[in-house]
């Protein structure tokens, strides 16, 4: 057990510097110019900046060769940092590129922890009965609305929920995280979070259940179908036994697996999401550091991904060991 | 134009219309016996009386059909035979003929919506419990583990579906044919074992249902310590149809049902399974309805076998009957069909021309007639009935027609 998780690690490093190889010559030929965007609001106000300062400030960021020798030497040094645990300083916020991502993580992990939760807390159920009465008006129910759900494109639905019950109804503030005209401390501002998280968690439970139930009924239907629930049912259980515990315990096996598989999705923040709402998760300041080329962060943050994937892969499959008696990790 | 215009029969496919037409009158059909399956009702509404009481379970007029989009397939079309008490019966016929599907119908593991019990009757005399108005067991006067014991008869057919634990692996218990896949593969067989335990016997401890699993695995030959503990994907398939029958023993059922339970298995965990089961039988007070396409296992472990052909049972008597002097043409054919080891005269192997009917559009007439070779002018007339030729043995042929008017 031990020599296979060390050996997944270690084909996992590997992974992770062909993914940083590929992150970072990518971002270096993304047509976007951090400096000569800050150049231009400089002149924009007013001031002029010298050719030998432009020179100095590429220099100075390590952007100024952009030749196929330049951009290794760039991704060298950046690796060099990264073997020091440095992720290097944000060109936007000029902190380091761990601090951003710290300070923002906390509210699209919790956004993503609370909607993932009520995700499988409803999909799991619906699911289920779908399955079991599969073709009956509670199954076409069930499936018509989660399409509807699945189909809808987030920056829709969450406008037009931002505009039924925070526009028109008025039960919920329209955007941000804190209400800026009030200063709440203590539970008050929890309270607070919680009015202005609503309608985002809401947007993105509706529109993810469709395909985590379609997945539980899929995997339902099949363990219903197979000969051990038969047996189950000729040893005379009753047909709640029958369903919550001897089909249930098999079409957990995918979904435990798959839940390990949600890791990145709970720390890469929902960025169109939060875009709509104004909140100030990961995933909104990760698109405005795209936009600004913000090397470092964007290299921090997608590295921070890339290992939570190899992570969330790696402890999916030590997740089929625990819930498949079957597998056997060696 | 004219060659559009076939009869139907005569073309290999369905008008839109007909398909919708035949869509229709499925839902309805379907709907209607869904819910008379899973209505609420009286006991007294299910039972009845058994017409002989040396019977334990008695099928008369079973049909069990299937909803398909093609049409109405009458998987089991009037079907009628008994189970005596303390006696083997087999049901032999070829793939395809409802063997399967009328013991499905016994234990109702008939897949809905599409399957259904359309018609007939079931009767079980099954032995439990004798219960309270509250539906506890009542505990015989002066003891603490023996319980007062009723016999009632249930029509299994009319049973809501709801009901139908009282009869499931308590009373009657079933051995499948796919060992391999038939055991839950997350749960150890163990857990599995106790379970049925827990489920049948009133007041039943983690200890008695442990004790009881134990016992079971070793009457079916098995040493429990090695396998108690062991999931299903451990053990080899000859081991995992003898848990299949510890499990089915565990209850103490009086029927006990084996779809084909050495199919699967190659020929000599077969022969160890036949020698449990054969076994078995000398050691509970009970039944066993065994159905197999194998006559080898029928002429070894049946007392009485019944012949089923395409939903109906064609010829049914005592194992010599069957064997010795067998009516039907089919089943004469059967006969003929069995491999011998003094057939070396290099004659190949007898088979029975021709294939069975397409079960969605059966014939007036008697299904077996394009194969038969004993046809005579009455053959395209109605469907033979059952013609007894002795005591014990019925046959639904023309041939025998004659006789009974004689005698």
């Amino acid at each position: 057990m031990f020599k296979y998780i060390a050996k997944r690690i270690a084909y996992s490093i590997l992974i992770l510097l062909g993914v940083s190889m590929i992150i970072y010559f990518l971002i270096r030929l993304m047509p976007v110019d951090f400096i000569q965007s800050k150049i231009n609001a400089i002149n924009q106000g007013g001031a002029t900046v010298s050719e030998e300062t432009v020179t100095a400030m590429y220099e100075m960021y390590g952007l100024g060769d952009d030749s196929l020798k330049g951009i290794l030497k760039g991704y060298f040094t950046w690796l060099a940092a990264l073997a020091r645990f440095d992720l290097g300083t944000s060109f936007v916020y000029g902190i380091p590129v761990a601090q951003v991502i710290v300070e923002h993580m906390g509210i699209s992990f919790a956004i993503a922890l609370i909607a993932t939760i009520f995700e499988f807390m409803i999909a799991i159920p619906l699911g289920i009965t779908a399955a079991t009465h599969q073709y009956s008006f509670r199954d076409y129910v069930v499936t018509v609305l989660v399409m509807i759900g699945i189909s809808l494109p987030s920056f829709f639905f969450g406008q037009m929920l931002k505009s039924i019950f925070s526009l028109k109804l008025g039960w919920f503030p329209v955007s941000g995280l804190v209400d800026a005209t009030a200063s709440y401390t203590g539970i008050s501002l929890l309270i607070d979070y919680a009015r202005h998280c609503f309608i985002p968690i809401l947007t993105i439970v509706i529109l993810s259940i469709g395909a985590r139930m379609r997945m539980t009924r899929a995997n339902m239907l099949e363990v219903l179908n197979s000969d051990y629930i038969r047996t189950a049912r000729a040893k005379g259980l009753k047909e709640k036994v029958v369903i919550n515990k001897h089909a249930f315990r098999n079409t957990l096996i995918p979904l435990v697996t798959s839940l390990a598989g949600l890791l990145p999705s709970l720390f890469s923040g929902a960025i169109i999401t939060e875009q709509v709402f104004d909140l100030p998760g990961i995933g909104n300041i990760a698109l405005d550091a795209m936009n600004r080329g913000d090397i470092p962060f964007i290299m921090g943050y997608n590295m921070f991904l890339a290992m939570l994937s190899v992570l969330g892969v790696l402890l999916a499959d030590l997740m089929y060991g625990v819930v498949d008696p079957r597998v056997k990790l060696e | 134009m004219s060659i559009f215009k076939k009869e139907k029969g005569t073309r290999n496919y369905l008008t839109n219309k007909e398909i919708k037409a035949i869509a229709k009158s499925n839902a309805q059909e379907m709907k209607r016996l869904e819910a008379y399956k899973n209505r609420k009702c009286e006991e007294s509404e299910f039972l009845t009386e058994m017409k002989n009481p040396e019977n334990i379970l008695e099928i008369e007029d079973l049909h069990t059909s299937f909803f398909t989009e093609q049409g109405v397939v009458k998987a089991v079309n009037g079907v009628s035979y008994d189970v005596p008490k303390n006696a083997v019966v087999g049901v032999v016929g070829e793939s395809g003929c409802g063997k399967s599907v009328t013991s499905m119908s016994v234990m109702r593991l008939i897949q809905g919506p599409t399957g259904q019990i359309v018609d007939g009757s079931i009767r079980f005399k099954s032995h439990e419990y004798k219960r309270n108005e509250k539906g506890e067991p009542i505990l015989k006067a002066g003891s603490t583990t023996e319980y007062e014991m009723v016999d009632k008869v249930y029509d299994i057919a009319k049973m809501p579906i709801h009901e139908i634990h009282r009869i499931r692996g308590k009373q009657i218990a079933m051995i499948f044919q796919e060992p391999m896949t038939s055991l839950n593969p997350v749960f150890t067989i163990g857990e599995q074992l106790d379970e049925v335990t827990f489920f049948h016997i009133p007041g039943a401890t983690k200890e008695m249902a442990k004790a009881k699993s134990e016992e079971m695995l070793r009457l079916v030959g098995i040493i429990p310590e090695n396998v108690y503990g062991a999931f299903p994907h451990e053990l080899s398939g000859g081991m995992r149809q003898r848990v299949m029958i510890a499990m089915a023993l565990a209850a103490e059922p009086r029927l006990i049902i084996a779809d084909e339970p050495t199919t699967a298995l190659d020929v000599t965990i077969q022969a160890q399974i036949l020698d449990l089961l054969q076994d078995i039988k000398n050691k509970i007070d009970g039944s066993i309805l065994l159905i197999t396409h194998d006559l080898g296992v029928i002429a070894e472990m049946a007392d009485y076998v019944v012949v089923m052909y395409a939903g109906k049972v064609i010829e049914k008597g005592t194992v010599y009957e069957i064997f010795q002097d067998p009516k039907h043409p089919y089943t004469i054919g059967l006969q003929k069909s069995k491999p011998t080891m003094n057939l070396d005269d290099g004659t190949e192997l007898y088979n029975i021309p021709g294939n069975v009917p397409n079960p969605i559009n059966m014939p007036g007439y008697c299904y077996f007639k394009e194969r038969c070779a004993m046809c005579t002018r009455k053959c395209s007339g109605d469907y033979p009935g059952m013609v007894q030729v002795s005591p014990t043995h019925f046959v639904a042929c023309h041939l025998y027609d004659e006789e009974k008017n004689n005698g």
